[in-house]
């Protein structure tokens, strides 16, 4: 039971941020170019609307709560622990949880029921869509089941989170929580180690600097209809029969 | 273990009252709040004459963490277990000098020997607890905040009083907590000393002060017997749903504009149908 503990809460975090660190300067560096979350947006993009803004909003949002909450752990005590403010932070961040899990389920219905996308999707990207629904149900169940999350997660899971990054880790709180928190936690750093190997490495290199570029307008200097030469394709002949 | 006995040995010959002192202090700030030493039980028995029914060696091994020996299956560390409310102590790292030094304090006061600790009892007239009931009331749901910036009661237990909002499910209903803890002064102890890590952990970081832990006992005093209300979170599961529909038409307003159909879907479907004729 000890070794278990060990190798779940402080052997995995560590295996996991290094894979993670070497990992993802190893792929920049030899295979920059692939970098990429492979955009399927030029193949389909009308179930995608729904289904990648859904899922990053909640996402993003759900991934920033964690992080102030472990950055600013007493601020957020000082401020949200009051009973009609957590009630508001909790119902806030189990909507982004609700929209990411529908977000995540819309994307993986497209995938499924597109036959040009089936070709360009790996298994990994299957990998990580399970993980992340997993990852994400887990989150909701913790919140129902356990509250109030926001405030135990800051005073009691911050600093076992704390003593891994500042290589003294202390398990103690992380022992005394219930099985499905450990669960979220342990897949998390499964999740971070799987970064430079699927598609999630895109959240490395989020185009920040598009933000504040200026706007490039893209002209065409003929008209693309005029030029399309496959008038005669639209009509359903294939070539070399007629 | 054989040391720990042999250094249990070794101190019974040189100077008692050096060992019994330093013993002393290690009860009166660890042991205290749960254990009297023939007062009777508390949270947990009383300690006189317990080196009778146990060996030193059990004793020991039982203060440094009777968590372990509960889980090897150790018969009598379970009944211990099972007779005082399924509560377990919590873990101490005392060097074995300590130990040594603490179980041979409470032999030497369990035997008369040496004066038992003098347990402090908290009788409040009536004014002091009407004053002190909304402050406690206060603290655990966390409209006033502790001194030192601990996190509210609140946020892991919940107590069925009125007026109060459900609290916290990650630890236990504290509703009928002062019966559980053997009334005012076992659960001033158990405030103080936890048995959970997770409590142990933040209230050594953020003590709670004495003023605070009287209040709250006041206030879970008063709670006490007020029937305890059912697990309840579907109000929140709701909440976020009606949320939910609402992010999505902001979704559907915000991006109204954008492009739904890609610039190739055209040229892709026009390619299908060359490719598949008769579809």
């Amino acid at each position: 039971m000890d070794k278990l503990v060990g190798v779940l809460f402080v052997a995995l975090p560590y295996v996991a941020l290094a894979i993670f660190i070497i990992g993802s300067i190893y792929r920049y560096k030899h295979q920059g170019y692939k970098v990429s979350s492979l955009s399927t947006q030029i193949i389909e993009s009308k179930v995608l609307y729904w289904g990648s803004h859904s899922f990053h909003i909640g996402i993003v949002m759900l991934f920033l709560g964690h992080l102030i909450g472990f950055l600013f752990p007493y601020t957020l005590i000082a401020w949200g622990g009051v009973p009609a403010r957590i009630i508001a932070i909790e119902i806030g961040a189990l909507a982004f949880a609700i929209l990411a899990i529908f977000g995540l389920f819309t994307l993986l219905f497209r995938r499924l029921t597109n036959p040009a996308l089936l070709k360009v999707t790996s298994i990994m990207d299957y990998v990580i869509y399970s993980l992340l629904i997993v990852q994400v149900v887990i989150g909701i169940d913790t919140a129902l089941l356990y509250k109030w999350g926001t405030l135990w997660y800051a005073s009691s899971l911050v600093p076992y989170l704390k003593s891994i990054f500042i290589f003294s880790p202390d398990i103690k709180t992380i022992v005394d929580m219930p099985f499905f928190v450990q669960l979220h936690v342990s897949l998390a750093f499964v999740i971070v180690a799987m970064i430079p190997f699927s598609r999630l490495m895109h959240i490395l290199v989020f185009p920040f600097v598009f933000i504040g570029r200026a706007a490039q307008i893209f002209i065409w200097n003929r008209d693309p209809k005029t030029h399309r030469g496959s008038r005669k394709m639209f009509q359903g002949k294939v070539p070399g029969k007629n | 273990m054989i040391r720990l006995l042999l250094l249990f040995i070794m101190a019974s010959f040189l100077g008692k009252p050096a060992f019994a002192q330093s013993g002393e202090e290690i009860f009166t700030k660890n042991c205290i709040a749960c254990h009297t030493i023939g007062s009777g039980d508390r949270v947990g028995p009383d300690l006189k004459g317990v080196e009778q029914k146990r060996s030193v060696d059990w004793i020991g091994q039982f203060i440094l963490s009777s968590g372990k020996l509960i889980e090897s299956g150790d018969k009598d560390a379970i009944a211990n277990f099972e007779k005082y409310n399924k509560i377990k102590m919590q873990d101490f790292k005392f060097s074995a000098p300590q130990l040594s030094d603490l179980i041979n304090y409470i032999v030497l006061a369990g035997g008369g020997e040496i004066p038992a600790p003098e347990i402090e009892e908290i009788e409040l007239t009536p004014e002091q607890k009407a004053i002190l009931l909304p402050l406690g009331s206060r603290l655990f749901e966390g409209m006033d905040k502790f001194d030192e910036g601990g996190v509210s009661c609140f946020s892991c237990h919940n107590v069925s009083y009125e007026g109060m909002k459900q609290g916290g499910s990650l630890g236990t209903d504290l509703t009928n907590s002062f019966t559980k803890y053997n009334g005012a002064a076992g659960l001033k102890g158990f405030i103080a000393t936890p048995s959970s890590a997770i409590m142990e952990v933040e209230y050594t970081r953020h003590p709670l002060t004495q003023e605070e832990i009287t209040s709250l006992v006041v206030f879970l005093e008063d709670a006490n017997g007020n029937g305890t209300s059912d697990f309840e979170s579907t109000f929140l599961l709701v909440g976020g749903i009606i949320l939910f529909c609402l992010m999505i038409f902001v979704i559907m307003i915000l991006w109204s504009e954008k492009k739904r159909n890609g610039i190739n879907s055209k040229i892709h479907s026009r390619q299908l149908k060359v490719k598949h004729p008769n579809q």
